[in-house]
Order: structure tokens, then sequence, then C-alpha cells
């Protein structure tokens, strides 16, 4: 099986997140009303192994986010920053990452806090090209409020994908957003 | 609103969370359809399909007190609750119920180190510590201790070990009931029980002395519904001073029985204190096309011969050792001199060499380039496993987890042999996908004694294949007892079918378990079904 794949067409909601340093989302969530009313990203987590999500990283922090890649492995990002900044209580995460990673953050941050996943949109590949289309979204902040404010549907939403980027050994990957919701 | 439990009606169910809420609090009672989903098993057989075993909602309980609360709330309404630690034990059910409608007992936030005895080397925890928590404790308090963990670092200590799970360090250690000593148990009736000497108020031996006055009680509360063990000891490995990872080659297929026998005694007599390894570099393909052709063939003569000339070793097992410098090399040097004697041809290549302490950064580095193993050799904790959730051709589409077929065998080259021949043909017949040199599911030798094959089938959320697999997982199961073989450990799926499996004596052991969980929970009220022990009141429904 070949195991170099193409990462086309769908858009990476990623660069759309919004990011910490007084970045929030918009407080009038009101489609989704048991989210919290606003809510900073503490970090935007993304997979260092891929081209296409360390553009994504570099789009976060232009926009004046903070990143955390990783290597696949959460570990070292659970460990050394996670773990500590959850211990004071929840702060979404948001991220461009594989299944697995993004399996375990999931389970990490309820157990730590009872946040939840709330949007996420996996972004698979498409045989016969290297390179994706498409140009990069005008307001990323806009766009994440937008996402977050389908919660809870969980739907991919397609999205302005990232122009002519090369693809690495990609199976696929997702976008998403964990953050605290109110309890019902 | 989620499921209801079996036989609820909605008023008394409503009437009972409410008092549940009472006990842990409304912000630890979890009822929304959000919520629930996430004690879903990420990694079910049954996903999506109407079988699928699901809770009706999850409490929290902070203390004992609390869970014997919510034991007599239980009862009193005959709500099936269903304990969970951490709820990381995928592959084996993660935080599922075995009865659909149960509640889960979500015990994550009783998570206390309570004691760290680094002269007596044992600790004292809770179930919601995790094993990063356990590592992290002993890290700031400075202990030169080690634990001992599986690949997931998230998992518990105490879950972990009631379901009988292992680890990769020394010796008894990886077996992680094994080496527990002591239990807290809120038993069906809400009453506490201690084990061991901790039935002795103000005991000073709790976690130093694994028998008590009268029978050892502890067995019964692992992969079982008799209680909610609340607080465990352990034992833990005094920091050794130095590692030493070697590698034994031998070239004939035969050669595995004499290299097992080898490995055996030095485990058994604990010149090797580590996990060994056993590999086949022969039967795993690389891109010469004259080794795939030949890995298509039965032609074994050929395929052996094939390896002498390449320098491809048939078997190898690479020998783990901890302790202080000049005895591991010296135990290295009698190690090689036995296989040497024991096998004619055997090479050897010595490997990693370490000494001790690693800070977690060292760990960390040490873990570049390897997913499975690596720092958990070292007691370090870590989620690098899930990175080894990766796409092959036997798992195309492998984000949706597997469980295991894990029969235990015994520990020689005999029984591997037989055991692969086995299942090659079963594979074969129930049209299951394997690599074409056999399962090449070399054992795990995680017990001193005995060997465990583990067998992933891959969960592929697609109703129909799921149900194909879970059909052939069942006849695996028949012919691994018809063979004499038992699973060690199974998703509640297939708990049912493992203890049918263990038929001696007309099922005297499940009877044996059903007139004991009849006598103790009269009401069938701690987690009815697991390990396919049901309460009266549920059998044969």
């Amino acid at each position: 099986m070949a195991n170099r794949r193409e990462f086309l067409q769908m858009g990476i909601a990623a660069s759309a997140l919004p990011v910490s340093t007084g970045l929030m989302l918009p407080n009038k969530s009101s489609t989704a009303e048991n989210i919290s009313p606003s809510i900073p990203i503490y970090k935007v987590i993304f997979d260092n192994r891929y081209a296409v999500a360390r553009v994504f990283a570099k789009d976060t922090e232009n926009a004046g986010g903070k990143t955390y890649g990783i290597d696949g492995d959460i570990t070292s990002l659970w460990y050394h920053d996670l773990r500590h900044r959850w211990k004071k209580g929840p702060a979404a995460i948001a991220g461009l990452t594989d299944a697995n990673a993004l399996f375990c953050l999931e389970q990490l941050a309820w157990s730590a806090c009872q946040m939840h996943l709330i949007y996420s949109t996996e972004h698979k590949p498409t045989d016969g090209s290297k390179k994706l289309i498409g140009s990069f979204p005008e307001s990323p902040l806009l766009l994440a409020a937008e996402k977050v404010m389908h919660y809870p549907k969980r739907e991919a939403i397609p999205l302005p994908p990232y122009s002519s980027l090369s693809t690495d050994d990609i199976d696929s990957l997702v976008s998403w957003v964990i953050a605290p919701t109110k309890r019902v | 609103m989620p499921i209801l439990p079996p036989g609820i009606n909605e008023t008394d169910f409503s009437a009972a969370l409410g008092q549940f809420a009472e006990t842990v609090g409304t912000n630890w009672v979890f009822t929304s359809d959000e919520d629930v989903a996430l004690y879903r098993d990420a990694y079910s057989p049954f996903w999506g399909s109407d079988e699928e075993k699901l809770a009706s909602a999850a409490v929290a309980p902070e203390s004992v007190e609390e869970v014997q609360q919510i034991v007599r709330i239980a009862n009193r309404y005959r709500i099936p609750l269903y304990p969970i630690s951490t709820g990381k034990n995928y592959g084996y059910g993660g935080s599922a119920p075995v009865h659909s409608g149960s509640v889960v007992v979500d015990l994550k936030r009783m998570n206390r180190v309570l004691e760290i005895d680094e002269r007596n080397a044992t600790c004292l925890v809770e179930p919601g510590v995790s094993y990063f928590d356990l590592y992290n404790a002993i890290q700031e308090k400075g202990a030169k201790l080690w634990i001992d963990c599986p690949d997931p670092g998230w998992g518990s200590p105490i879950g972990n070990a009631l379901d009988h799970g292992l680890g990769y360090t020394i010796g008894h250690f990886r077996d992680h009931f094994g080496s527990h000593c002591g239990m807290e148990v809120v038993l069906p009736n809400s009453e506490v029980l201690r084990t061991g000497p901790g039935g002795i108020p103000g005991s000073k031996t709790w976690q130093q002395y694994q028998y008590a006055f009268g029978p050892q009680l502890d067995g019964i509360f692992t992969q079982s519904n008799f209680g909610i063990v609340t607080k465990m000891g352990f034992w833990l490995a005094p920091e050794p001073e130095a590692f030493r990872e070697d590698t034994v080659a031998v070239y004939n297929h035969d050669d595995l029985i004499p290299l097992v026998d080898v490995t055996s005694y030095l485990t058994n007599s604990s010149i090797s204190n580590g996990l060994p390894g056993l590999g086949s570099p022969l039967l795993r393909a690389d891109s010469d096309p004259e080794h795939i052709a030949l890995l298509q063939t039965s032609d074994r003569p050929a395929l052996e011969r094939y390896g002498r000339e390449k320098n491809i070793p048939y078997w190898t097992c690479n020998i783990k050792t901890y302790g202080p410098k000049e005895v591991i090399n010296a135990q290295w040097a009698h190690a090689r001199e036995k296989f040497a004697s024991s096998i004619p041809g055997a090479t050897f290549t010595e490997g990693e060499k370490l000494e001790f302490p690693l800070t977690y950064e060292q760990g960390e580095e040490y873990q570049q380039g390897r997913i499975a193993g690596g720092r958990v050799d070292f007691g370090i904790p870590n989620l690098s496993i899930f990175q080894i959730i990766s796409r092959t051709p036997w798992n195309p589409d492998p984000k949706f987890g597997h469980y295991y077929f894990s029969p235990i065998i015994p520990k020689t080259g005999e029984a591997i042999f037989e055991a692969s021949k086995v299942f090659t043909e079963a594979y074969d017949q129930l049209g299951l996908s394997r690599p074409p040199q056999g399962i090449t599911s070399l054992p795990a030798l995680y017990y001193q004694r005995s060997a465990m094959l583990l067998m992933a089938l891959q969960v592929t959320r697609n109703v129909e294949v799921d149900r194909k697999n879970r059909t052939a997982f069942k006849e695996l199961i028949k012919i691994a007892a018809e063979h004499g073989w038992g699973e060690y450990r199974t998703p509640p799926a297939f708990q049912d079918d493992v203890m049918n499996a263990y038929s001696f004596g007309n099922n005297a052991l499940r009877r044996f378990n059903e007139t004991i969980k009849d006598a103790i929970d009269p009401n069938g009220i701690i987690s009815p079904g697991k390990s396919g022990i049901w309460p009266k009141n549920m059998r044969g429904a």
C-alpha cells in the first residue's frame, strides 16, 4: 500500500482558528447554547511532520496565536504543557493533527476538566495531485467563529483550502477544537 | 437523555440520578448525550450497531463515603453500576459497561497518591491515579523508585491490575496484580472491606505483606463484579543502577525451541530479569524479490538457506537485564554462554547500555525513533503507542481501533509452533486477513512461565464487517479452548464466550462465581455480566 498520499481539496479549517493573546470567539454563540460565551484558544497544536500543518502553524502564529508542534505523539505536549494548564481549569485548544493525536487529546481533555470536542473536520487526501488548490481564508477569526457556532452538529464545513502546498506522507488530518461547554 | 437501565422506569431513574447528584454534586453527574458519549468504547466492536453497549449516565464520586452512598442508592433503585478507574482500557472495553444502561461510576476524581514508602518500595493509591500521576508523585518526592507501566501511561495502576494488565520492566513487577499488596473495596452492600493486613485496624503492614489470616480474597475482586476497589497498594522497584539489552540470533526454524528454553531458564533463574522479546527478521519480508517469493512458499529449507546466506536470522531474542553494572555484564556473559552451548551457530549483538537515573527528558530522547517499547522499559509513562495504530494492509483504516484475541499458551517453542499452525489455519477458515507467512504473532513473554499471543482484530465501524469479525473472534475462542488455551482478558463483547470456555467440571468456575455473586450482590448492581458473571435475575436473559 502506498503511504505517500496527497492532501487535497478539503480545506484546512485550522488556519481559521481563533487564538490566544486576547483573541476570542464572539460571545453571541446563540446557536450553541451549551458552549461558553467566549473561547480563548490556549494553544493551537500542529503535527510537525506535515508541511501543510507547518504552514498552518505559521499562519496561526502570524495571527498572534501560540502553537505547539508534535511529531504524532502528544506525550510531550501533555506532560510538559497541557496537564499543568488544565490543572488550573479548562482551557480550549485547537489543532491540525492526525486522528490518533486528536483521540488522545479528546480523552485527556474530558478526564482533566470535562471539555469536549466541539468541532472537527477530517481532511482526506485525493489521489492524482500533489498540490492543494484554492486560497487562504481572508478572515481566520470570523471563519473560526462561524465553525464553532455550528456546534454541536460536528459536520464537515467546507472551508477555503490552502494554495499550492506540497504534500507529505499524509493519510488524513483533522482540524478540530476542544473547548469547555456549559454543564446541562 | 441517553438510554435507561433495563427494567428501570424513568421516574425511578430520575430519582436515583437526583440522589446521586445530592451525593456528589450536580456537576459530577453526567446525563447529557454529549457527556455520556465520552463513555462509549471508542474501540467497540459493536460501534454503530444496536448491540453496542452504552451507559445510561455517569457519576463521579470523590471519596469512599460517596462511593458507599452511590451503592446504597443503586441498591434502592436496582440501578446497575459500572465502576471504572481512568476508563482507558482500550482494546479490552474502554469505559463502556458490559450491561447496556448501566451507570458508569467514574472514579477519576479519586486521584490521590496516598503513600510512597521508599524504604519498603511500596505505594498506596486511589483508582483515579494514572501512571503519569504516580510517576510524577515519585519524582516530586525524589524517591529512587520505579513504577511499571503498560504502553499507554494514562491508565490507572488499579484499573490495570484489576484487569490483569502487564508492563515492561523488571521480573514480577511486570505482573501488575501480582505486585499489588492490599486492597480496600466497597462491597455491594456498601460496607468497606480491607484485604490482607489491612483487616487489622491501624495495620502497620498493609502494603508489606500480601496475605492475611484466612483465605486471601484479593483475587476475587479482579476481572469481577464483587465490589468497587477504592484503594490498592503496590510494590515498586528500587531504581536499578544500570540496564543492558543484547540480542541473540539463530538461523534455523527449529532453533526456536532451545531459544525459548534457554530464555526461560535465564528468566526463571533471575539471570535475566527484563522482558525478553522474540522476533523473526526472516519472516518479515523486505524488498528483495527472492525473499518475498520464498515467503510465499512452504519451502522452509530454502528459506533457512536464504537467511544464512544473507545473514538474516530466523529468530532473535532480545535479552534485557537490570541491576548493578558489573552484575549485569556478568549475567549477560553467562547468558551468552548458555545460548552458545545450546544453539550451534547462534550469534550475538550487544545493544543499548544505560545507567540511571534517567530524567523524563532523557527518556524522551531515548524514545526517538521508537514507537512501541522504549521509555516503558524504564517505567516512564507515555502515550507513544497511539502512533502505532498505523495503516497497514491488515489495518487499512487504523483510526477506529482494535481489540485483542489474547490466549495464554505454554512457554515452549513447540507450543508456539502448534499455536501458529492452529491459528493460521483458523484465520484462513474464518476469512481473516493475515500476513503471508503465518500469523507471525510471536508470543509476548510478560509472564515468567507462560506465553501470550496478541492478535488484534480491527474495528472498521462497518457494521457488517464488524459483525463478521465478532463471529470470527468467538470461533477463535472455541478453537483455542479445544487446544487447551484460554484468554487472559477480553472485551465485554466476548466475556461470556471466554468464561464459557473455562468449562471444566460442567462450568464449575462460572457457577462458583455466580454463587458468590448471588450471595454478596443479590440485587445484581455491580457490573452485571462482567467476565461472564451475571446476577441471578439476569442469567439467561
